[in-house]
Protein backbone atom coordinates (compact mmCIF):
# COMPACT_ATOMS: atom_id res chain seq x y z
CA UNK A 1 0.00 0.00 0.00
CA UNK A 2 1.60 3.21 -1.29
CA UNK A 3 1.92 6.10 1.17
CA UNK A 4 0.54 9.05 -1.17
CA UNK A 5 0.46 12.83 -1.56
CA UNK A 6 -2.21 14.92 0.26
CA UNK A 7 -3.01 15.65 -3.56
CA UNK A 8 -4.09 12.58 -5.68
CA UNK A 9 -5.58 12.31 -9.03
CA UNK A 10 -7.00 8.84 -10.00
CA UNK A 11 -7.69 8.35 -13.39
CA UNK A 12 -8.90 6.99 -15.63
CA UNK A 13 -12.00 5.24 -13.01
CA UNK A 14 -13.82 2.21 -15.04
CA UNK A 15 -17.74 2.48 -15.48
CA UNK A 16 -19.10 1.05 -12.11
CA UNK A 17 -16.23 1.13 -10.12
CA UNK A 18 -16.84 1.92 -6.35
CA UNK A 19 -14.47 4.16 -4.00
CA UNK A 20 -13.34 2.55 -0.71
CA UNK A 21 -12.32 3.11 2.47
CA UNK A 22 -11.15 2.19 5.79
CA UNK A 23 -9.26 3.20 9.24
CA UNK A 24 -7.53 1.57 11.87
CA UNK A 25 -5.51 3.32 15.24
CA UNK A 26 -3.02 2.11 17.69
CA UNK A 27 -6.30 2.66 20.11
CA UNK A 28 -9.47 4.26 19.69
CA UNK A 29 -9.17 7.72 20.37
CA UNK A 30 -9.13 9.14 17.01
CA UNK A 31 -11.79 11.03 14.11
CA UNK A 32 -11.57 10.14 10.61
CA UNK A 33 -13.51 11.43 8.14
CA UNK A 34 -14.18 10.88 4.11
CA UNK A 35 -16.10 13.60 2.36
CA UNK A 36 -16.61 12.54 -1.58
CA UNK A 37 -18.68 15.40 -3.74
CA UNK A 38 -19.42 15.25 -7.27
CA UNK A 39 -19.33 17.54 -9.63
CA UNK A 40 -23.30 17.17 -9.86
CA UNK A 41 -23.19 18.32 -6.17
CA UNK A 42 -23.81 15.14 -4.66
CA UNK A 43 -22.55 14.44 -0.75
CA UNK A 44 -21.63 11.21 0.80
CA UNK A 45 -20.10 11.50 3.97
CA UNK A 46 -18.56 8.45 6.29
CA UNK A 47 -17.17 8.88 9.57
CA UNK A 48 -15.58 6.33 12.68
CA UNK A 49 -18.97 4.00 12.31
CA UNK A 50 -18.35 3.46 9.41
CA UNK A 51 -15.35 3.67 8.58
CA UNK A 52 -13.65 2.07 11.41
CA UNK A 53 -13.00 -1.27 11.01
CA UNK A 54 -14.77 -0.75 7.52
CA UNK A 55 -14.41 -0.86 4.48
CA UNK A 56 -17.30 2.02 3.84
CA UNK A 57 -18.02 2.22 -0.27
CA UNK A 58 -19.79 4.30 -2.36
CA UNK A 59 -20.78 3.40 -6.02
CA UNK A 60 -19.34 6.33 -8.72
CA UNK A 61 -21.35 7.20 -11.70
CA UNK A 62 -19.99 8.33 -14.87
CA UNK A 63 -18.86 11.58 -13.39
CA UNK A 64 -15.58 13.38 -11.84
CA UNK A 65 -15.68 13.78 -7.98
CA UNK A 66 -13.42 15.40 -5.26
CA UNK A 67 -12.74 13.83 -2.37
CA UNK A 68 -11.67 15.16 1.06
CA UNK A 69 -10.16 12.73 3.53
CA UNK A 70 -9.51 13.56 7.24
CA UNK A 71 -7.39 11.70 10.05
CA UNK A 72 -7.50 13.52 13.62
CA UNK A 73 -5.31 11.56 16.52
CA UNK A 74 -7.21 12.30 20.08
CA UNK A 75 -5.69 13.15 22.91
CA UNK A 76 -3.29 9.83 23.09
CA UNK A 77 -1.45 10.85 20.01
CA UNK A 78 -2.57 7.24 18.04
CA UNK A 79 -1.29 6.17 14.64
CA UNK A 80 -4.02 6.52 13.00
CA UNK A 81 -4.28 4.86 8.97
CA UNK A 82 -6.35 5.39 6.57
CA UNK A 83 -6.36 2.80 3.23
CA UNK A 84 -8.28 4.32 0.66
CA UNK A 85 -8.85 2.25 -3.14
CA UNK A 86 -10.89 1.89 -6.14
CA UNK A 87 -12.44 -1.61 -6.99
CA UNK A 88 -13.74 -1.99 -10.23
CA UNK A 89 -16.30 -4.03 -11.71
CA UNK A 90 -14.90 -7.01 -10.85
CA UNK A 91 -13.08 -6.58 -6.97
CA UNK A 92 -9.78 -6.05 -8.46
CA UNK A 93 -7.69 -2.40 -6.43
CA UNK A 94 -7.21 -0.36 -9.36
CA UNK A 95 -5.47 2.43 -7.62
CA UNK A 96 -4.96 2.69 -3.20
CA UNK A 97 -3.48 5.13 -1.15
CA UNK A 98 -2.60 4.84 2.55
CA UNK A 99 -1.98 8.08 4.81
CA UNK A 100 -1.09 8.25 8.52
CA UNK A 101 -1.49 10.99 10.99
CA UNK A 102 -0.02 10.66 14.74
CA UNK A 103 0.14 14.76 15.77
CA UNK A 104 -2.52 14.78 19.00
CA UNK A 105 -5.20 16.50 18.11
CA UNK A 106 -3.95 17.41 14.49
CA UNK A 107 -5.70 17.04 11.73
CA UNK A 108 -4.06 15.47 7.90
CA UNK A 109 -6.34 16.66 5.03
CA UNK A 110 -6.13 15.12 1.71
CA UNK A 111 -7.63 15.98 -1.55
CA UNK A 112 -8.35 12.70 -3.39
CA UNK A 113 -9.87 13.43 -7.41
CA UNK A 114 -11.34 10.90 -9.24
CA UNK A 115 -11.75 11.11 -13.19
CA UNK A 116 -14.22 8.56 -15.15
CA UNK A 117 -12.44 6.91 -18.02
CA UNK A 118 -15.55 8.60 -20.28
CA UNK A 119 -14.29 12.01 -19.08
CA UNK B 1 -0.08 64.88 12.67
CA UNK B 2 -3.27 63.91 12.22
CA UNK B 3 -1.58 63.34 8.63
CA UNK B 4 1.27 61.63 9.76
CA UNK B 5 -0.70 59.35 11.55
CA UNK B 6 -2.61 57.84 8.57
CA UNK B 7 0.65 58.04 6.54
CA UNK B 8 2.21 55.71 9.23
CA UNK B 9 -1.02 53.89 9.11
CA UNK B 10 -1.37 53.39 5.58
CA UNK B 11 2.55 52.46 5.33
CA UNK B 12 2.64 50.02 8.05
CA UNK B 13 -0.81 48.38 6.28
CA UNK B 14 0.98 48.21 3.06
CA UNK B 15 3.88 46.42 4.75
CA UNK B 16 1.54 44.05 6.22
CA UNK B 17 0.16 42.66 3.37
CA UNK B 18 3.47 42.64 1.45
CA UNK B 19 4.45 40.11 4.26
CA UNK B 20 1.20 38.24 4.39
CA UNK B 21 2.13 38.06 0.29
CA UNK B 22 5.76 37.22 0.94
CA UNK B 23 4.76 34.15 3.09
CA UNK B 24 2.39 32.69 0.59
CA UNK B 25 3.99 32.84 -2.90
CA UNK B 26 1.49 32.37 -5.66
CA UNK B 27 2.24 29.40 -7.78
CA UNK B 28 4.36 29.73 -11.31
CA UNK B 29 4.09 27.74 -14.16
CA UNK B 30 6.64 25.89 -13.79
CA UNK B 31 5.23 23.83 -10.42
CA UNK B 32 3.47 20.98 -10.63
CA UNK B 33 0.14 20.37 -10.02
CA UNK B 34 1.72 18.79 -6.17
CA UNK B 35 3.49 21.77 -5.99
CA UNK B 36 1.27 24.35 -6.53
CA UNK B 37 -1.17 22.57 -4.12
CA UNK B 38 1.60 22.09 -1.44
CA UNK B 39 2.47 25.74 -1.40
CA UNK B 40 -0.71 26.18 0.12
CA UNK B 41 -1.28 22.84 2.47
CA UNK B 42 2.04 21.55 3.00
CA UNK B 43 2.91 18.17 2.79
CA UNK B 44 1.67 15.45 5.26
CA UNK B 45 4.90 14.92 7.06
CA UNK B 46 5.60 19.16 7.60
CA UNK B 47 2.51 19.83 8.08
CA UNK B 48 1.99 17.26 11.11
CA UNK B 49 4.98 18.89 12.73
CA UNK B 50 4.16 22.23 12.51
CA UNK B 51 0.88 22.39 13.28
CA UNK B 52 2.24 20.01 16.23
CA UNK B 53 4.10 22.43 17.79
CA UNK B 54 1.22 25.15 17.15
CA UNK B 55 -0.96 23.08 19.48
CA UNK B 56 1.20 24.11 22.59
CA UNK B 57 -1.26 23.25 25.30
CA UNK B 58 -3.36 20.62 24.28
CA UNK B 59 -4.59 16.98 26.15
CA UNK B 60 -2.24 14.94 24.17
CA UNK B 61 0.80 16.88 24.75
CA UNK B 62 -0.14 18.35 28.26
CA UNK B 63 1.82 17.45 31.40
CA UNK B 64 0.23 15.17 33.61
CA UNK B 65 2.88 14.94 36.07
CA UNK B 66 3.68 12.00 37.79
CA UNK B 67 1.68 8.91 37.48
CA UNK B 68 2.15 6.89 40.60
CA UNK B 69 -1.38 6.06 41.66
CA UNK B 70 -0.82 5.30 45.12
CA UNK B 71 2.56 7.57 46.28
CA UNK B 72 2.00 10.57 47.54
CA UNK B 73 3.31 12.46 44.95
CA UNK B 74 0.81 11.30 42.35
CA UNK B 75 -0.53 13.94 40.17
CA UNK B 76 -3.81 15.16 40.35
CA UNK B 77 -4.31 15.02 36.41
CA UNK B 78 -4.06 10.67 35.84
CA UNK B 79 -2.75 9.85 32.70
CA UNK B 80 -5.49 7.10 30.73
CA UNK B 81 -4.77 7.84 27.09
CA UNK B 82 -0.86 7.38 26.68
CA UNK B 83 -0.10 3.85 26.09
CA UNK B 84 2.93 3.63 28.16
CA UNK B 85 4.52 5.65 31.11
CA UNK B 86 7.77 4.84 32.99
CA UNK B 87 9.19 6.58 35.65
CA UNK B 88 11.71 6.84 38.59
CA UNK B 89 11.77 8.58 41.88
CA UNK B 90 14.35 8.92 44.19
CA UNK B 91 14.58 10.86 47.74
CA UNK B 92 17.63 12.32 49.42
CA UNK B 93 15.32 11.54 53.14
CA UNK B 94 13.86 8.49 53.46
CA UNK B 95 9.97 8.58 52.82
CA UNK B 96 9.64 6.06 49.83
CA UNK B 97 13.20 5.65 49.09
CA UNK B 98 13.80 4.56 45.32
CA UNK B 99 10.88 3.87 43.51
CA UNK B 100 10.29 2.45 39.53
CA UNK B 101 6.61 3.07 38.46
CA UNK B 102 5.94 1.12 35.29
CA UNK B 103 2.09 2.09 34.26
CA UNK B 104 0.25 0.69 31.15
CA UNK B 105 -3.11 2.15 29.82
CA UNK B 106 -5.01 -1.24 27.85
CA UNK B 107 -7.98 -0.87 25.75
CA UNK B 108 -11.52 -2.60 28.24
CA UNK B 109 -14.44 -2.31 25.13
CA UNK B 110 -16.67 -3.76 27.18
CA UNK B 111 -18.38 -0.85 27.68
CA UNK B 112 -16.84 1.05 24.48
CA UNK B 113 -13.77 2.49 24.83
CA UNK B 114 -13.13 2.36 28.47
CA UNK B 115 -9.33 2.18 29.70
CA UNK B 116 -7.95 -0.11 32.53
CA UNK B 117 -4.45 0.87 34.09
CA UNK B 118 -2.00 -1.59 34.91
CA UNK B 119 -0.02 -0.06 37.21
CA UNK B 120 3.42 -1.32 39.26
CA UNK B 121 5.17 0.39 41.79
CA UNK B 122 8.71 -1.60 42.24
CA UNK B 123 10.10 0.66 45.95
CA UNK B 124 13.37 0.45 47.82
CA UNK B 125 12.45 -1.90 50.53
CA UNK B 126 13.34 -1.32 53.73
CA UNK B 127 13.12 -2.59 57.49
CA UNK B 128 9.58 -2.14 58.66
CA UNK B 129 9.66 -0.23 62.04
CA UNK B 130 8.54 -3.12 64.31
CA UNK B 131 11.76 -5.04 63.06
CA UNK B 132 14.18 -2.05 63.79
CA UNK B 133 12.34 -1.68 67.55
CA UNK B 134 12.92 -5.27 67.95
CA UNK B 135 16.20 -5.21 66.62
CA UNK B 136 17.35 -2.16 68.82
CA UNK B 137 20.85 -1.37 68.68
CA UNK B 138 22.14 -4.40 67.24
CA UNK B 139 23.67 -3.03 63.94
CA UNK B 140 25.09 -6.03 62.54
CA UNK B 141 21.96 -7.44 62.73
CA UNK B 142 20.66 -4.65 60.79
CA UNK B 143 23.18 -3.84 58.18
CA UNK B 144 22.40 -8.20 57.27
CA UNK B 145 18.28 -7.67 57.09
CA UNK B 146 18.74 -4.64 55.12
CA UNK B 147 20.92 -6.49 52.76
CA UNK B 148 19.20 -9.12 52.53
CA UNK B 149 15.86 -7.42 50.61
CA UNK B 150 15.84 -6.87 47.41
CA UNK B 151 14.15 -4.48 44.61
CA UNK B 152 10.82 -7.03 44.38
CA UNK B 153 10.69 -7.01 48.26
CA UNK B 154 8.07 -3.83 47.64
CA UNK B 155 6.24 -4.01 45.15
CA UNK B 156 2.22 -2.70 44.16
CA UNK B 157 0.80 -3.27 42.09
CA UNK B 158 -3.12 -2.10 40.77
CA UNK B 159 -5.73 -1.91 38.36
CA UNK B 160 -7.75 0.98 37.66
CA UNK B 161 -10.98 1.36 35.60
CA UNK B 162 -11.84 4.53 34.22
CA UNK B 163 -14.99 4.95 31.85
CA UNK B 164 -14.69 7.37 28.55
CA UNK B 165 -17.84 8.52 27.72
CA UNK B 166 -19.25 11.77 26.86
CA UNK B 167 -18.88 12.80 30.05
CA UNK B 168 -15.89 11.84 31.64
CA UNK B 169 -12.79 10.59 29.74
CA UNK B 170 -10.49 12.91 27.90
CA UNK B 171 -10.74 10.69 24.40
CA UNK B 172 -11.93 13.23 21.31
CA UNK B 173 -13.49 9.60 20.17
CA UNK B 174 -16.70 10.28 22.29
CA UNK B 175 -16.96 13.99 20.59
CA UNK B 176 -17.02 12.89 17.25
CA UNK B 177 -20.83 14.04 16.29
CA UNK B 178 -20.30 17.05 17.77
CA UNK B 179 -16.79 18.21 17.16
CA UNK B 180 -18.03 17.29 13.16
CA UNK B 181 -21.20 19.62 13.50
CA UNK B 182 -18.76 22.49 15.00
CA UNK B 183 -16.33 22.15 12.41
CA UNK B 184 -19.02 22.42 9.75
CA UNK B 185 -20.79 25.02 11.21
CA UNK B 186 -17.50 26.78 11.44
CA UNK B 187 -16.84 25.87 7.68
CA UNK B 188 -20.35 26.07 6.40
CA UNK B 189 -20.67 25.20 2.50
CA UNK B 190 -16.97 26.21 1.63
CA UNK B 191 -15.89 22.28 1.68
CA UNK B 192 -18.59 21.49 -0.09
CA UNK B 193 -18.18 24.38 -2.73
CA UNK B 194 -14.38 24.11 -3.00
CA UNK B 195 -14.89 19.73 -3.67
CA UNK B 196 -17.57 20.16 -6.32
CA UNK B 197 -15.56 23.49 -8.17
CA UNK B 198 -12.73 20.62 -7.80
CA UNK B 199 -15.14 17.65 -9.61
CA UNK B 200 -16.55 20.23 -12.21
CA UNK B 201 -12.61 20.79 -13.47
CA UNK B 202 -11.96 18.52 -15.85
CA UNK B 203 -8.56 16.57 -15.26
CA UNK B 204 -9.00 14.06 -18.02
CA UNK B 205 -5.35 12.44 -18.86
CA UNK B 206 -4.01 14.71 -16.17
CA UNK B 207 -1.53 13.42 -13.34
CA UNK B 208 -0.68 15.60 -10.11
CA UNK B 209 3.03 15.78 -12.05
CA UNK B 210 1.42 17.66 -15.01
CA UNK B 211 3.31 21.59 -14.91
CA UNK B 212 0.51 24.20 -14.63
CA UNK B 213 2.17 25.74 -17.81
CA UNK B 214 0.46 22.69 -19.87
CA UNK B 215 -2.86 22.53 -18.75
CA UNK B 216 -5.16 23.96 -20.47
CA UNK B 217 -6.77 27.25 -19.82
CA UNK B 218 -8.74 27.54 -16.26
CA UNK B 219 -7.69 24.60 -14.73
CA UNK B 220 -4.39 26.20 -13.43
CA UNK B 221 -6.78 29.18 -11.94
CA UNK B 222 -9.10 26.89 -10.29
CA UNK B 223 -5.71 24.36 -8.91
CA UNK B 224 -4.22 27.78 -7.28
CA UNK B 225 -8.29 28.70 -6.22
CA UNK B 226 -8.99 25.17 -4.10
CA UNK B 227 -5.33 24.90 -2.84
CA UNK B 228 -6.24 28.27 -1.31
CA UNK B 229 -9.77 27.54 0.15
CA UNK B 230 -8.61 24.41 1.50
CA UNK B 231 -5.37 26.31 3.16
CA UNK B 232 -8.26 28.59 4.91
CA UNK B 233 -10.61 25.93 5.86
CA UNK B 234 -7.64 23.53 6.88
CA UNK B 235 -6.47 26.22 9.27
CA UNK B 236 -10.44 26.91 10.56
CA UNK B 237 -10.96 23.07 11.09
CA UNK B 238 -7.71 23.52 13.59
CA UNK B 239 -9.01 26.47 15.30
CA UNK B 240 -12.22 24.32 16.08
CA UNK B 241 -9.79 21.21 17.00
CA UNK B 242 -7.46 23.09 19.07
CA UNK B 243 -10.63 25.08 21.42
CA UNK B 244 -12.37 21.69 21.58
CA UNK B 245 -8.96 20.41 23.06
CA UNK B 246 -8.71 22.66 25.53
CA UNK B 247 -11.93 21.89 26.81
CA UNK B 248 -11.58 18.61 26.56
CA UNK B 249 -8.61 18.48 28.65
CA UNK B 250 -10.30 19.65 31.33
CA UNK B 251 -12.68 17.22 31.32
CA UNK B 252 -13.17 14.87 34.80
CA UNK B 253 -12.29 11.47 35.01
CA UNK B 254 -13.40 9.12 37.35
CA UNK B 255 -12.07 6.20 38.21
CA UNK B 256 -11.79 3.07 40.81
CA UNK B 257 -8.44 0.97 41.86
CA UNK B 258 -7.31 -1.87 42.83
CA UNK B 259 -4.20 -2.16 44.59
CA UNK B 260 -2.08 -4.96 45.97
CA UNK B 261 0.95 -4.24 48.42
CA UNK B 262 3.24 -6.73 48.86
CA UNK B 263 5.76 -6.75 51.12
CA UNK B 264 8.53 -9.18 52.20
CA UNK B 265 7.95 -9.84 56.02
CA UNK B 266 10.57 -7.95 57.15
CA UNK B 267 9.57 -4.93 55.24
CA UNK B 268 6.50 -4.88 56.92
CA UNK B 269 2.73 -6.27 56.24
CA UNK B 270 1.68 -6.73 52.57
CA UNK B 271 -2.41 -5.04 52.16
CA UNK B 272 -5.20 -5.21 49.71
CA UNK B 273 -6.78 -1.83 49.14
CA UNK B 274 -9.70 -0.57 47.26
CA UNK B 275 -10.02 3.14 46.25
CA UNK B 276 -12.52 5.62 44.20
CA UNK B 277 -11.15 8.90 42.76
CA UNK B 278 -12.69 11.58 40.78
CA UNK B 279 -11.09 14.42 38.87
CA UNK B 280 -12.63 17.71 37.75
CA UNK B 281 -11.50 21.05 36.14
CA UNK B 282 -13.60 24.43 36.38
CA UNK B 283 -13.37 24.86 32.79
CA UNK B 284 -14.38 21.54 31.14
CA UNK B 285 -16.45 20.78 27.98
CA UNK B 286 -19.59 19.91 30.36
CA UNK B 287 -19.65 23.32 31.89
CA UNK B 288 -19.23 24.71 28.21
CA UNK B 289 -21.86 22.81 27.17
CA UNK B 290 -24.18 23.22 29.86
CA UNK B 291 -24.15 26.88 30.28
CA UNK B 292 -24.56 27.05 26.10
CA UNK B 293 -27.44 24.09 26.40
CA UNK B 294 -29.64 26.15 23.70
CA UNK B 295 -26.99 27.23 21.08
CA UNK B 296 -25.04 23.70 20.95
CA UNK B 297 -27.81 21.41 20.95
CA UNK B 298 -27.16 19.01 17.01
CA UNK B 299 -30.47 20.86 15.93
CA UNK B 300 -29.03 24.23 17.05
CA UNK B 301 -25.83 23.77 15.63
CA UNK B 302 -26.84 22.78 12.06
CA UNK B 303 -28.69 25.84 11.62
CA UNK B 304 -25.14 27.80 12.79
CA UNK B 305 -24.13 28.71 9.02
CA UNK B 306 -21.87 31.64 10.40
CA UNK B 307 -20.35 29.23 12.79
CA UNK B 308 -17.77 32.10 13.74
CA UNK B 309 -19.77 34.44 15.40
CA UNK B 310 -19.26 34.91 18.89
CA UNK B 311 -22.58 36.04 20.04
CA UNK B 312 -24.95 33.45 18.47
CA UNK B 313 -23.20 30.21 17.60
CA UNK B 314 -22.10 27.28 19.53
CA UNK B 315 -18.56 27.36 17.85
CA UNK B 316 -18.09 30.74 18.21
CA UNK B 317 -18.62 31.01 22.06
CA UNK B 318 -16.16 27.70 22.26
CA UNK B 319 -13.54 29.76 20.34
CA UNK B 320 -14.33 32.32 22.96
CA UNK B 321 -14.38 30.11 26.09
CA UNK B 322 -11.11 28.43 24.66
CA UNK B 323 -8.72 31.24 24.39
CA UNK B 324 -10.02 32.99 27.75
CA UNK B 325 -9.10 29.90 29.39
CA UNK B 326 -5.49 29.81 27.67
CA UNK B 327 -4.77 32.91 28.26
CA UNK B 328 -5.93 32.17 32.30
CA UNK B 329 -3.77 29.47 32.48
CA UNK B 330 -2.44 30.65 35.08
CA UNK B 331 -5.27 32.47 36.94
CA UNK B 332 -6.57 28.70 37.21
CA UNK B 333 -8.46 28.44 33.94
CA UNK B 334 -7.19 24.14 33.77
CA UNK B 335 -6.60 23.88 37.66
CA UNK B 336 -7.72 20.23 38.57
CA UNK B 337 -9.36 19.05 42.06
CA UNK B 338 -8.72 14.99 42.57
CA UNK B 339 -9.86 13.29 45.83
CA UNK B 340 -9.80 9.95 46.57
CA UNK B 341 -11.13 7.88 49.05
CA UNK B 342 -9.44 4.36 50.10
CA UNK B 343 -10.20 1.33 52.34
CA UNK B 344 -7.11 -0.33 53.14
CA UNK B 345 -6.98 -4.06 54.92
CA UNK B 346 -3.28 -4.75 56.27
CA UNK B 347 -2.07 -8.42 56.67
CA UNK B 348 -1.16 -9.32 60.31
CA UNK B 349 2.50 -9.85 60.19
CA UNK B 350 3.84 -12.73 62.48
CA UNK B 351 7.08 -14.54 62.42
CA UNK B 352 9.92 -15.05 64.38
CA UNK B 353 14.09 -14.88 63.22
CA UNK B 354 16.79 -16.82 65.29
CA UNK B 355 19.57 -15.27 62.54
CA UNK B 356 21.39 -12.78 62.82
CA UNK B 357 19.53 -11.73 65.87
CA UNK B 358 16.27 -13.40 67.98
CA UNK B 359 13.41 -11.46 67.63
CA UNK B 360 9.78 -12.12 67.26
CA UNK B 361 7.53 -9.65 65.09
CA UNK B 362 3.53 -10.02 66.03
CA UNK B 363 1.64 -7.08 64.29
CA UNK B 364 -2.13 -7.49 63.85
CA UNK B 365 -3.97 -7.19 61.21
CA UNK B 366 -5.55 -3.94 60.63
CA UNK B 367 -8.10 -1.42 58.37
CA UNK B 368 -7.39 2.10 57.74
CA UNK B 369 -9.22 4.70 55.62
CA UNK B 370 -7.29 6.61 53.19
CA UNK B 371 -8.43 10.14 51.97
CA UNK B 372 -6.66 12.14 49.85
CA UNK B 373 -6.79 15.05 48.46
CA UNK B 374 -4.61 16.45 45.35
CA UNK B 375 -5.15 20.50 43.76
CA UNK B 376 -2.94 20.86 40.20
CA UNK B 377 -2.04 23.81 38.64
CA UNK B 378 -0.54 23.83 35.30
CA UNK B 379 2.27 26.16 34.55
CA UNK B 380 2.27 27.85 30.81
CA UNK B 381 5.15 28.90 29.69
CA UNK B 382 6.90 30.95 26.73
CA UNK B 383 8.32 27.80 25.04
CA UNK B 384 5.77 25.40 22.98
CA UNK B 385 4.93 22.19 24.67
CA UNK B 386 7.35 22.78 27.83
CA UNK B 387 4.77 23.53 30.19
CA UNK B 388 5.09 22.86 33.86
CA UNK B 389 2.86 22.16 36.51
CA UNK B 390 2.67 22.17 40.50
CA UNK B 391 0.28 19.51 42.42
CA UNK B 392 -0.48 19.88 45.89
CA UNK B 393 -1.24 16.78 47.79
CA UNK B 394 -2.90 15.86 51.47
CA UNK B 395 -3.38 12.30 52.25
CA UNK B 396 -4.38 11.38 55.53
CA UNK B 397 -4.35 7.59 56.82
CA UNK B 398 -7.44 6.72 59.71
CA UNK B 399 -6.35 3.67 61.02
CA UNK B 400 -9.52 3.19 63.48
CA UNK B 401 -9.10 -0.47 65.01
CA UNK B 402 -5.62 -0.45 65.95
CA UNK B 403 -4.23 1.79 69.08
CA UNK B 404 -0.76 0.49 68.51
CA UNK B 405 -0.62 2.50 65.42
CA UNK B 406 -1.50 5.66 64.82
CA UNK B 407 -3.22 7.96 61.92
CA UNK B 408 -0.60 9.09 59.23
CA UNK B 409 -0.66 12.23 57.72
CA UNK B 410 1.53 12.88 54.50
CA UNK B 411 1.57 16.25 52.28
CA UNK B 412 3.59 17.09 49.40
CA UNK B 413 3.97 19.48 46.50
CA UNK B 414 5.48 18.09 43.84
CA UNK B 415 6.58 20.37 40.11
CA UNK B 416 7.02 18.62 37.22
CA UNK B 417 8.90 20.08 34.52
CA UNK B 418 8.15 18.73 30.84
CA UNK B 419 11.60 18.91 29.32
CA UNK B 420 10.60 16.88 25.77
CA UNK B 421 7.21 15.53 24.63
CA UNK B 422 7.74 12.50 26.48
CA UNK B 423 10.24 13.24 29.36
CA UNK B 424 8.90 15.01 32.29
CA UNK B 425 11.59 15.84 35.64
CA UNK B 426 9.28 16.08 38.82
CA UNK B 427 10.39 17.06 42.14
CA UNK B 428 8.49 16.89 44.97
CA UNK B 429 8.84 18.05 48.82
CA UNK B 430 6.87 15.45 51.26
CA UNK B 431 6.31 15.52 54.80
CA UNK B 432 5.06 12.81 57.10
CA UNK B 433 4.07 13.19 60.57
CA UNK B 434 5.27 9.77 61.09
CA UNK B 435 7.21 7.08 58.73
CA UNK B 436 4.67 3.59 57.92
CA UNK B 437 3.33 1.40 61.01
CA UNK B 438 5.80 3.71 63.28
CA UNK B 439 2.99 4.65 66.51
CA UNK B 440 5.36 7.80 67.92
CA UNK B 441 5.37 11.04 65.89
CA UNK B 442 8.50 10.99 64.09
CA UNK B 443 8.17 13.97 61.91
CA UNK B 444 9.93 13.99 58.30
CA UNK B 445 10.48 15.44 55.79
CA UNK B 446 11.72 14.62 52.17
CA UNK B 447 12.77 15.68 48.88
CA UNK B 448 12.06 13.57 46.40
CA UNK B 449 13.17 13.82 42.09
CA UNK B 450 13.44 11.50 39.76
CA UNK B 451 12.02 11.24 36.06
CA UNK B 452 9.04 10.53 33.98
CA UNK B 453 9.27 8.77 30.60
CA UNK B 454 5.98 8.57 28.33
CA UNK B 455 6.98 5.88 26.00
CA UNK B 456 5.77 6.47 22.11
CA UNK B 457 3.59 4.99 19.72
CA UNK B 458 5.73 2.05 18.79
CA UNK B 459 4.18 1.40 15.39
CA UNK B 460 6.48 2.84 12.52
Amino acid sequence: MPSCSNIVIWEPIPANSRFCAQASGTSTDFLVGVRIVGADGSDTQFRNGDLVPGPAHRSLTSQQYATRITLTPGASAPTVTMNAWIEDSTGSRIFECTWSASAAVTAVRVTVITVPASA
Amino acid sequence: MRVRIVLCTFLLLCAAIAGAQQQQPPCVPSDTIEQCWQRYNPPLAMATAAAASAVNAEVATANTGMPAMTLPTGSSLKDFLSLFNAAVQTATVTENDEAVTLDWNVPFNVFGDDKIKFQAIFTEATLSADVKTELGSNTAATTTLTDSLTETDDIQASASYAPQNAYFGRSIRQHGDLLAALIESATGDDEKRELQLLAQTSFAGVTTEAKLQDLAPGVATQIESSARAEQQIAARNQDVLKAFATLLGNQPQIYGTVVYHYRNRLAGPSDLSAKFSYEASGNSLNRFLRRNRERCSSAAIAQQANGLDVSTTCVGALSAYAKQIAGDMNAGGSNRLAVSFEYKRSDANRFSLTEPAAITVNTPGSHSLVYTIAYGVPMSTTVDNREGRFDFAVNYEDVSNDPMKTDRLIASVTYSQKLTDTVTLPLSLVYANHADYLPATDRRVGVHFGLNYKLPDPTP
